[in-house]
């Protein structure tokens, strides 16, 4: 467990930012845990319990952010990692959109990083929600560059790389 | 806060000190010369206990591993079961003579917003040292957003005070500074919105300091003690609830009049007010156990959640207490469902 700099303890194996200090201003019913560190059934598959799993035991080096520039989690980075990384709503997704109810749950979209070419790129979700790159819509895998600007629902996230020309993870 | 209310931090002090004299008195005198046979048989029975003991850890770890095998052996041929049994080991904190694990947990329950707040002190071995640790639990009111806003400025601005206080100060005089802070931040907030009366928060904080407990509460959020099997409320609610109580034990209202008044859990003091018109604290600090729970809770856990039930809840690890706690609170499934947060903290000494 790790403590957030608001004096909260959490996970980080599960959240990569403290899960309490999200103001989610979502009416979420009567059962649904907010922040409970339970594992949701809804949105779980095999693949992201995998990744979870990967994740927990070894050193999985950051390679560039996602930086939310506009939409409810105004202000907020998340990390990228090597493979795929989904954007959803869902606490599952590598790149949790948890304040924004036009996010699909469940991956509306991924970035990817290939650490054999070094490339980023935005690949489409699985649902009918689209994601934009620079205002266009993305209808297959398409190369990001450094502060590309992708929108997902109401949420608008700024692409920042870390690997690339300049440094490799060795 | 008036002089009045000085002079008892004052006489609370003072009792500080007596208790600390009287532990440090009974202290002494524990050890002695026992006869050499005694000194054999004792020995020859702690190997024994011992090697009882290895061989029981030995067969509960072979046990522990083939579930595991049998268990992952099973994931693979069916689809993935959340692991809801999987929580991570609690937060620890040294602090001197022993150890405080730190849980928490929190839901929304079926509100709009998350009203609730809380928070636990700087956890760097040099605040722990020379101040202690303390946790809080806010319950905020008002509409338009005001009320999380309300617990979450509350919550900050005490624990702000309580990590930059003059470590010599006595605690009790502290948490009072910290609890004035607190009602200065949500009055200054209810001032912004023009909202002064229409918003505010309940607070409750326990601090753990040289081994011992000090709380201070406003409102109707509760500290909880667990000790053996015993679960004792240290805090009073300042809820019109026990105005009511006062009145049907002076024989005013019969006690069907009293459960139904519809003003039962409006709080008769909070932060937010000019000044809170109640504040309750403990009158000496209260020594830890080793093996001691502490649970600070807001109502929506206490009022879904019986005594016994809590009890049982904080008979385990203080991440999985507190789990344990929002998960019972939200499987009783209450149409309205009021915020819920738990923190919780498990004292121990060195030994273990």
């Amino acid at each position: 467990m790790k403590r957030c700099e608001n004096g909260h303890f959490y996970d980080p194996a599960r959240n990569h930012a403290c899960p309490f200090c999200t103001v989610v201003n979502v009416d979420l019913g009567a059962t649904r845990p907010a922040a409970l560190d339970t594992d949701d059934p809804i949105g779980l598959d095999e693949q992201a319990t995998v990744g979870l799993v990967q994740k927990q035991k070894g050193i999985d080096p950051v390679v560039g952010w996602l930086v939310c520039v506009a939409g409810p989690d105004r202000g907020r980075d998340h990390r990228l990692r090597v493979g795929f990384n989904y954007i959803g709503r869902s606490r599952e997704m590598d790149v949790c959109l948890a304040g924004d109810e036009t996010v699909s749950r469940h991956r509306h979209a991924a970035v990817v990083f290939d650490d054999r070419k070094h490339e980023f790129r935005v690949v489409p979700g699985e649902g009918r929600d689209l994601v934009y790159l620079n205002g266009e819509a993305v209808y297959g895998p398409t190369v990001l560059n450094a502060y590309d600007q992708l929108e997902v629902g109401q949420t608008r996230l700024n692409f920042v790389p870390f690997c690339g020309e300049r440094f490799r993870w060795e | 806060m008036t002089s009045s209310a000085v002079a008892r931090v004052s006489l609370w002090w003072g009792d500080t000190l007596a208790a600390v004299a009287d532990t440090v008195g009974g202290a002494e005198g524990a050890s002695g010369e026992l006869p050499p046979e005694f000194v054999d048989r004792l020995l020859s029975s702690e190997f024994f206990y011992f090697a009882v003991g290895a061989i029981a850890a030995l067969v509960a770890v072979a046990a522990v591993r083939s579930t595991r095998r049998a268990a992952s052996r099973r994931r693979a041929a069916e689809p993935p079961v959340p692991e809801t049994a999987v929580v991570p080991r609690s937060y620890r904190v040294r602090i001197p003579g022993g150890s405080l694990s730190i849980g928490n947990a929190q839901a929304q329950g079926s509100r709009r917003e998350q009203q609730d707040s809380f928070g636990c002190s700087d956890t760097a071995p040099e605040v722990v040292g020379t101040r202690g640790v303390v946790a809080v639990v806010a319950d905020g009111m008002g509409g338009l957003e005001l009320g999380g806003e309300a617990s979450k400025v509350a919550v900050r601005a005490f624990l702000r005070t309580f990590e930059a206080s003059e470590p010599r100060e006595a605690l009790s005089s502290t948490l009072l500074r910290a609890l004035e802070a607190a009602n200065e931040a949500v009055l200054e907030l209810a001032d912004e919105a023009d909202a002064r009366g229409a918003v505010g928060t309940t607070l409750v904080a326990a601090c753990v300091r040289d081994g011992a407990l000090h709380w201070i509460g406003v409102g109707d959020s509760r500290l909880y003690l667990l000790r053996g099997g015993e679960l004792r409320l240290l805090t009073v609610d300042h809820s019109y609830a026990r105005t009511l109580e006062r009145r049907v034990a002076a024989g005013v209202l019969t006690p069907e009049q009293a459960a139904q008044h519809p003003d039962r859990n409006a709080l008769i003091s909070y932060l937010g007010q000019d000044r809170p018109a109640e504040v309750s604290t403990n009158a000496a600090p209260e020594p830890l156990r080793p093996g001691d729970r502490l649970l600070l809770c807001s109502d929506g856990v206490h009022g879904v959640l019986g005594a016994d039930r809590i009890a049982e809840a904080l008979r385990q690890d203080a991440q999985a207490a507190a789990n344990a706690l929002v998960a019972a609170v939200l499987a009783e499934r209450r149409p309205r469902q009021d915020n819920l947060t738990a923190v919780v903290l498990a004292y121990d000494t060195e030994r273990s």
